[in-house]
């Protein structure tokens, strides 16, 4: 049951993101370009491919085979943006835009590689753990309800980092 | 059995409610913490005000010549204060550029910011802000007061201070030219000034006194 509860809150923060950086696309793109990681151009094409990348690793999260694909999608696309934040973080330069979808305006810190890791030994938990087999009404309720009250666990945790950034300053 | 049942339907019940309270709470927090920002709250209430006249400042830009901006020069102009790190700004430049020739007749579209000479004149040149006279000026920011961004100032031909504010669109934008071509210093007193006209527009459905 863990591991369908991991799933369905994995796909729905993955499936927000994706909408948070559509919806407002030219502000995303220059999100993505002011990480400077890549040239501008290629940053262009990143910020095109990720949330189509993120919608992708949200469906396949849902899907009960193959099993591995959700979750292998998922920890390459964390482990493409904690690499990026934890590059910033090191040059100094915190003071950019997470572009991370939730809170608005976050800001990178520390702490949002922590919260990255988290969310990656989770994907990598979805990975191996079993689906369950037979639906019953405890399982109907049970896990949208667990799933439901992760998600609404990260938004919260995201935005009291954002708010200790602006104690901070 | 029963007990369990209830017992469990009410633990439910109280974790979303909890979650719920929680995310709500920190949102607040958040929303607060933008309010009262030193910078934030200051925006609106400091600097020059809409009708007064506008500070000059006689200043440099990127490549080196001369710009006065505020005082009585005959034209219009929209002072666009932006950094290289804000991608609102950034999103909002080619707006900028299509605001600049649909208005170049009469206003002169200006970029404003302050820091490194060498990070903007490479921000300048990457972006391709030709078109565009950049200045860079800590003063000019303070005396506005600006402490977010993008924000935007547009001085009248006559070195009166039409509009200002935080802008985050094109309708903004052409708000605050609206606002100086409408002699206010907002759209928002525009309307609050004329209650009865502003209510027939906007409730035409509705049989508003």
């Amino acid at each position: 049951m863990g591991g369908a509860v991991c799933r369905l809150a994995l796909a729905v923060i993955f499936a927000q993101a994706s909408v948070h950086a559509l919806r407002d696309w030219p502000t995303y793109a220059a999100i993505v370009e002011n990480f400077r990681i890549v040239p501008p151009q290629a940053a262009r094409l990143a910020a095109r491919v990720v949330p189509v990348a993120e919608l992708a690793a949200a469906a396949l999260l849902l899907m009960p085979a193959p099993r591995i694909a959700g979750p292998a999608l998922g920890l390459l696309l964390m482990a493409v943006f904690t690499a990026a934040i934890w590059i910033n973080v090191a040059r100094g330069r915190v003071n950019i835009d997470c572009g991370c979808g939730g809170a608005s305006g976050q800001q990178l810190s520390a702490a949002l590689v922590v919260r990255n890791l988290v969310l990656c030994a989770l994907l990598a938990a979805t990975a191996a753990a079993p689906l369950p087999q037979d639906l019953n009404a405890a399982l109907l309720v049970g896990v949208p309800g667990a799933a439901a009250f992760l998600v609404a666990l990260y938004f919260a945790a995201s935005q009291l980092m954002a708010n200790a950034r602006a104690l901070a300053a | 059995m029963t007990a369990l049942i209830v017992a469990n339907v009410f633990a439910w019940v109280a974790i979303a409610a909890l979650s719920v309270t929680v995310l709500a709470l920190a949102r607040q927090v958040g929303l607060l913490h933008e309010r009262v920002a030193p910078m934030g709250a200051l925006t609106m209430e400091g600097g020059p005000k809409a009708g007064a006249a506008a500070p000059s400042f006689a200043l440099t830009d990127l490549s080196g010549h001369k710009i006065t901006i505020g005082g009585a020069g005959g034209r219009t102009q929209l002072v666009f204060f932006l950094s290289p790190t804000c991608p609102v700004c950034k999103k909002l430049l080619p707006i900028l550029r299509s605001i600049a020739a649909d208005e170049r007749r009469t206003t002169d579209v200006l970029l404003a910011s302050d820091g490194e000479h060498a990070e903007h004149l490479e921000f300048y040149t990457r972006e391709k802000l030709a078109p565009f006279r950049y200045v860079l000026s800590a003063e000019l920011g303070m005396a506005y007061r600006i402490g977010r961004l993008p924000y935007a100032v547009v001085i009248g031909p006559d070195g009166t201070l039409a509009a200002r504010g935080l802008v985050n669109n094109r309708e903004q934008i052409e708000s605050l030219l609206l606002a100086r071509e409408l002699g206010v210093s907002s759209v928002q007193e525009f309307l609050s000034r004329a209650p009865k006209q502003d209510a027939h527009e906007r409730h035409d459905d509705v049989a508003v006194g």
